[in-house]
């Protein structure tokens, strides 16, 4: 490659790792579980994106296969599942409850994300341009999906907070661990698919049981 | 044959799918748990010798602490499941969902003694998520709101532990493959654990032993703890009891003594304060908890973190005694919470407070119960007694000393509130207006009976003394953890 591409590729991945640390912040705003969801989809996405580019920088084909992966099981399946498992008006458009002010929440996550850096300072001896893009931001998209969690009350926008920790993690993971076994790529997609499937389930049977109130009809009612 | 533990279960949950009817699924899954345990005895007899059984190279095998790991867990399969066909005759759930019960519980299972088998550490990353994951299910089995909103806690806050985890294992690959090597098993970790990255193996250690330490309930990460133990079956409470005492600190001392190799990396000292701090924490939980259920809970958090902190402290004999630790307590445990169950059958309240002079109504489930409850205290003449005795000793002999007071103080507050709390239950007077006094007497299934007193041979034998081979075999466990020694 030429020194100009070399360039322009770490221009490229610095500001993806942008855009993915915007989503973090955008899965504290969103007011509707559609939306977070979006924001999620959008986010696993940027994460396929910088496995490509990050693939072309380190010359890893690993880094494509894991950027397909992605696409697969987050973009694609993960919506799916969940559109199967969830009843329609537990994805219906209302305004979600949040413990915390939305500007307040923010101002939270700009706090993490100065702490993530601080975090990640002693590990950037002798690194490379692109761990010094993505393990932050991926550090930093870590803790506020930790702090998005504790946040939310409903059901699918906490899950989907748990499943951008795992984004999260992965970002920095391509970055720092371009050869990181496949079968640890796949098995992290295979959880995040289970995870998806087991709280989906789970939380159509709080929803189903929490609609009504008699508890004698409602063994009748459980069925997974 | 190694392959066999994890085939076992999946043909008993095959066996169950296909329609087999319910008394069938029970019978099954226990016969495919008693091969089991079978299978990792002689897997152990092995295993002892100090050399791994490898079934594939690199992927899939155990060494001696490995295989103990697994007698431990198949052991506790093998009562919970007895139990639990009993548990369930007394609910009046559709046979239908109590046959999801015995597949899921497989699933776990299967997921459970992967943990201890695997050598690539993503592997076994994946391996104790799913174990949460097939847990789900079991813990809200009720399917009340309560059941439901516990199994929910359970998932969400275990979940989480597992992927901040996977950002541990993640850096700590990084360090590997900056000191050189690319294949992530155990052994390489070991091999490569000289040139590891200080500040890195570190930031990872500490990620991984709070990701994992979630899913132990290592205090202050139990905020699930209380309510899934309020909620889930007896027989699930001694299996996560298992996980949380026994698989996980295999995980996290197996690490310890790799990464401790890494010159500069702080490894012990992240172990010994949360050890400390779950020991101590939980002791004084006890103290103040109004449910039996969480209190025996709570004494798997104070185990989980004695086991912690004997495993971090610098000498082989403390190494010795943390494995012996988790041998007693993997085998009292679910005794206790089978005793506990049986009591339940009795009482029908799960609040201390309701529950009084069961020895009055029901002289042999109030001696079992006490019992069972003495021995989870730690007194003598059972199988805790000797190894906290002996974590005690391997302690004070030790550079740790402090460590090993404080230990000692905290089992003393924890020996205290629990023979408090069970002997207000066992003793004390059943109440005057209490009319359940006169309810006509309960008939205890008898597979719960059997559950409990196979459960409780080995606390009764490994308290009076340690057979040869186990000692021999233990001393093969320590030698596969101590090894990490500089």
């Amino acid at each position: 490659m030429t020194p100009d591409k070399v360039a322009w590729i770490h221009e490229l991945i610095l500001l993806v790792a942008g855009f993915f640390l915007l989503c973090s912040f955008g899965l504290i705003a969103a007011s509707q579980v559609m939306g977070c969801l979006r924001v999620y989809v959008i986010q696993s996405l940027l994460l396929a994106a910088s496995a490509v580019l990050l693939g072309i920088d380190y010359h890893s084909a690993d880094l494509w296969i894991v950027a397909a992966i992605a696409i697969v099981a987050k973009a694609v399946l993960i919506p799916f599942l969940l559109r199967r498992t969830a009843r329609h008006d537990m994805i219906a458009r209302r305004e979600l409850q949040q413990a915390i002010s939305v500007p307040m929440s923010l101002l939270i996550a700009l706090a993490l994300t100065v702490l993530a850096y601080y975090i990640v300072d002693p590990m950037m001896d002798h690194t490379s341009r692109s761990v010094h893009a993505n393990l932050p931001i991926g550090f930093a998209a870590v803790l506020i999906a930790i702090y998005t969690i504790t946040v939310r009350r409903e059901a699918l926008p906490q899950m989907l907070s748990l499943l951008a920790i795992e984004n999260g993690a992965f970002f920095a993971g391509i970055a720092i661990a371009p050869n990181f076994p496949l079968i640890g790529e796949l098995a992290a997609a295979f959880d995040v698919l289970m995870v998806v499937l087991t709280l989906g389930v789970l939380s159509t049977q709080i929803h189903r049981l929490s609609g009504s109130t008699e508890v004698g009809t409602l063994s009748e009612l459980m069925e997974d | 044959m190694v392959w066999a533990i994890l085939i076992l279960p999946l043909v008993a949950i095959a066996i169950t799918a296909a329609g087999a009817p319910l008394g069938l699924a029970g019978w099954i899954s226990v016969l495919a748990a008693l091969a089991d345990v079978v299978i990792a005895g002689i897997l152990a007899g092995e295993a002892s010798h100090g050399r791994a059984v490898i079934a594939i190279p690199h992927w899939v095998g155990v060494d001696a602490f490995g295989s103990l790991i697994l007698l431990l867990e198949t052991f506790g399969a093998l009562t919970a499941l007895l139990f639990s066909i009993g548990f369930l005759s007394q609910l009046s759930t559709p046979a239908d969902r109590k046959r999801r019960y015995f597949i899921w519980f497989n699933l776990f299972l299967t997921a459970l003694y992967a943990v201890p088998m695997l050598r690539e550490i993503a592997l076994v990353w994946l391996a104790l998520t799913l174990t949460t994951l097939f847990s789900v299910f079991l813990v809200s089995f009720e399917r009340t709101p309560a059941a439901l909103e516990a199994g929910w806690k359970y998932a969400i806050l275990t979940t989480l532990g597992a992927a901040i985890a996977i950002l541990g294992v993640l850096l700590l690959y990084w360090a590997e493959s900056r000191a050189g090597f690319t294949a992530f098993t155990w052994r390489q970790l070991a091999a490569s654990a000289p040139k590891l990255s200080p500040a890195i193996v570190s930031i990872a250690f500490l990620l991984i032993l709070i990701g994992f330490g979630t899913k132990a309930a290592l205090i202050p990460f139990h905020a699930w703890l209380p309510d899934t133990y309020s909620r889930a079956p007896f027989p699930i409470c001694a299996m996560l009891s298992i996980l949380e005492s026994a698989a996980i600190p295999y995980v996290l001392l197996h690490l310890a003594a790799t990464i401790r190799l890494a010159p500069g990396a702080r490894v012990d000292q992240w172990l010994i304060f949360f050890g400390l701090v779950s020991a101590g924490g939980a002791a004084l939980l006890i103290i103040q908890t109004h449910e039996y259920k969480r209190l025996f809970a709570y004494s798997t958090i104070e185990n989980t973190g004695i086991i912690l902190t004997a495993g971090a402290m610098t000498s082989t004999a403390a190494h010795h005694a943390a494995i012996w630790q988790i041998i007693s307590h993997s085998f009292t445990k679910p005794l206790v919470f089978y005793a506990a169950g049986i009591m339940f059958m009795l009482v029908g309240k799960l609040r201390i407070s309701e529950v009084r002079g069961v020895l009055s109504r029901s002289p042999w489930i109030g001696s079992v119960m006490m019992a069972a409850g003495l021995a989870i205290a730690g007194a003598p003449p059972f199988a805790i007694f000797l190894s906290e005795l002996a974590i005690l000793k391997a302690g004070l002999a030790g550079p740790q000393m402090w460590a090993a007071v404080l230990l000692s103080s905290f089992m003393i507050i924890s020996f205290c509130a629990i023979t408090y709390h069970l002997f207000r239950m066992v003793l004390g007077s059943a109440d005057a207006n209490d009319t359940a006094a006169d309810a006509p007497p309960v008939t205890i299934p008898r597979s719960c009976i059997i559950a409990l007193t196979v459960a409780a041979i080995p606390v009764v034998v490994l308290g009076c003394y340690v057979p040869a081979p186990l000692a021999h075999w233990l001393a093969a466990a320590t030698a596969s953890l101590g090894s990490g020694r500089p």
